[in-house]
């Protein structure tokens, strides 16, 4: 175990390389060059008194090194828009996400799990077909028209929900839980439908397992034979598919808040990408990709934990 | 011969599964209507898509519009069906590039192995592990915005489980004994590669394919929507729904047509997709 776990570790580092080479390589490439983390809309003689002072006539891997270093100690540069430190605005902005992306993360699993067992205990009954039916919806849907189609039913319709922002940081709990509603069910809705597909196959798969009909004929009864053998078994791949979803819930959080004006990272980013704020942009997505690559190796290393059969040596 | 049925080639067979896949004849048609309302959408619209008219804006549907106006006063209807030739082109073209690349990455690396190989794959882990869309945000940012971008940057982002795909083919195919035949047999490693290697692979391709162009439909217009994709006047599923949020309150149905478009286009293409997996899959009956 310890020499997976080092050599996993190691895998993650290099994968976050890989991403800083990807996002370099994007400024790099910019017409502008790496100006534009100064500078928008650069023109030639400015671009050229840059280079000069930016260091940007030395090697490109030099210029790599220097930028992942300053990165790497957190120094992200300054906003273009705003002139504040990037660092500060992702900062202010992490919480609102994180708070969005686990009560949809939550609120997948809780009902996808359940849903995805009982469509393959039941299967090709009502409840599976109807199941199945909005799962396969579920990963067709886009969000943005799920997210106006619900504002119209339920803010302009029948005014239970507000269709925008968080209430405030010091609004009451309900308050601020009503306004939650909304952006965490469209957020969850592609990765809910997806992991209920997911449970059901690997519960399917399980349930035609020799050990399962050695349990059942020597006379378990049914819900032993669920809990304690299927369920179990059937339940440890879909771990991993939670971390399949990490990236998808960053990738939705972008439109989930700008729909819902949720003040988060999503929406920062789809703001500074429509404003050509370069350092915001990057910088994020370098943060939203670093915390995916962790997420997957936490998971990976929960998956050893919770299969006794899994052995990394 | 106690096995008295009449030979059946895979074609056939996968053919006839197909036939009987409800869900993806279904999707055949839909997708049929809605490419064929899109192609001929210059006989079929009854007025300009583009064209403004502040005296008859916001207008609920009737008969000189059946789908009523927009914001601007053009025809919803007419727009959309401008709109699907934008929203479906994207989808296909980009889809188109992004197999390309990703037949060309993933057989590269399974047929180079060693160093080229590795680098290759821990390139595409890379790209894989940044989320889409903020990697198309960033994309976007920095080459603009315009159709040509879109399809072009849609490509160059989702390349990546194909190639992965693509390379498990390959290297699947690569250690049976006929590969080996035709390089003993002196046969150059690009014939083997184009010859042998690469058509195994179709049928995992198309299905990647199919469901990669729902995919691109659905991020080409998340784009739009957000004022980052196809740019107004031009009608796109996308940025229609993103002049109608702001009428949410006023006109909510302006916000309920091109979504629906866009759900049924993408459903459409997932459905088709599983249909042809579940019809390439030898172990299904």
């Amino acid at each position: 175990m310890p020499r997976y776990l080092l050599s996993r570790l190691l895998q993650a580092v290099a994968l976050v390389v890989v991403v800083s080479i990807v996002m370099f390589a994007l400024i790099a490439g910019a017409p502008g060059g790496p100006a534009i983390l100064v500078q928008q809309d650069v023109t030639a003689e400015a671009a050229e008194t840059m280079r000069r002072n930016l260091g940007l006539d030395d090697p490109v891997h030099v210029q790599y090194l220097r930028w992942a270093s300053r990165m790497l100690r957190g120094d992200a540069g300054v906003s273009l828009s705003n002139s504040r430190p990037v660092a500060t605005l992702l900062g202010q902005r992490f919480g609102a996400t994180a708070l969005l992306a686990s009560a949809a993360l939550g609120l997948a699993i809780v009902v996808a799990i359940p849903v995805g067992v009982l469509s393959a205990l039941w299967r090709n009954r009502p409840f599976d077909r109807i199941a199945t039916a909005l799962a396969f919806m579920g990963v067709s849907v886009p969000n943005f028209w799920l997210g106006i189609m619900m504002i119209i039913l339920f803010s302009v319709t029948l005014g239970w929900l507000p269709s925008a922002g968080t209430g405030g940081g010091d609004a009451p709990w309900d308050a601020r839980l009503r306004h939650l509603i909304m952006p965490a069910v469209v957020l969850s809705a592609s990765s809910l439908a997806q992991l209920t597909r997911y449970t059901r196959a690997s519960m399917i798969s399980v349930l035609r397992e020799d050990f399962i009909r050695t349990a059942r004929a020597k006379g378990v009864p049914q819900s032993a034979v669920l809990t304690r053998h299927a369920l179990r078994n059937g339940l440890i791949p879909v771990i991993t598919v939670i971390g399949v979803i990490m990236p998808r819930l960053f990738s939705g959080a972008a439109i989930t808040e700008s729909i819902f004006a949720w003040p988060g990272l999503g929406r920062l980013a789809v703001d500074a990408a429509l404003q050509r704020d370069f350092p915001v942009i990057m910088s994020l997505t370098l943060l939203v990709s670093v915390l995916v690559i962790v997420a997957s190796l936490v998971v990976d290393l929960l998956y050893a934990v919770v299969d006794p059969r899994i052995r990394y040596d | 011969m106690t096995d008295a049925r009449p030979f059946v080639s895979n074609r056939r067979r996968a053919w006839r599964k197909f036939a009987r896949h409800r869900g993806a004849l279904v999707s055949l048609v839909v997708l049929t209507l809605l490419t064929g309302a899109a192609a001929f959408a210059p006989l079929l619209a009854p007025y300009d898509p583009e064209k403004l008219n502040i005296l008859r804006r916001l207008q609920p549907p009737n008969e000189t519009h059946w789908l009523g106006t927009d914001d601007v006063g053009r025809d919803v209807l007419s727009r959309l069906l401008y709109g699907g030739r934008v929203s479906l082109l994207v989808g296909l073209v980009s889809a188109s590039l992004s197999v390309l690349i990703g037949v060309a990455v993933g057989g590269v690396a399974a047929q180079s192995g060693g160093f080229v190989d590795h680098l290759l794959m821990r390139f595409t882990d890379g790209m894989l592990a940044i989320p889409l869309f903020f990697f198309l945000l960033v994309v976007m940012a920095v080459f603009g915005s315009g159709l040509t971008q879109i399809v072009i940057v849609i490509g160059l982002t989702t390349w990546m489980p194909i190639a992965r795909v693509v390379r498990g083919e390959v290297l699947r195919v690569k250690a049976l004994p006929y590969v080996e035949a035709a390089q003993a047999l002196g046969a150059r490693s690009s014939h083997v590669i184009l010859a042998h290697l690469l058509p195994q692979a179709v049928p995992a391709v198309i299905v990647a394919a199919t469901l990669g162009v729902a995919n691109a439909i659905l991020l080409e217009s998340a784009l739009s929507y957000l004022g980052l994709g196809i740019q107004p006047p031009i009608p796109s599923w996308g940025n229609m729904l993103q002049s109608a949020q702001a009428y949410v309150w006023t006109q909510p149905m302006l916000a309920l047509w091109p979504g629906l478009l866009i759900f049924v286009a993408v459903m459409a293409y997932n459905a088709l997709g599983d249909g042809i997996r579940d019809a390439l899959d030898p172990t299904t009956s």
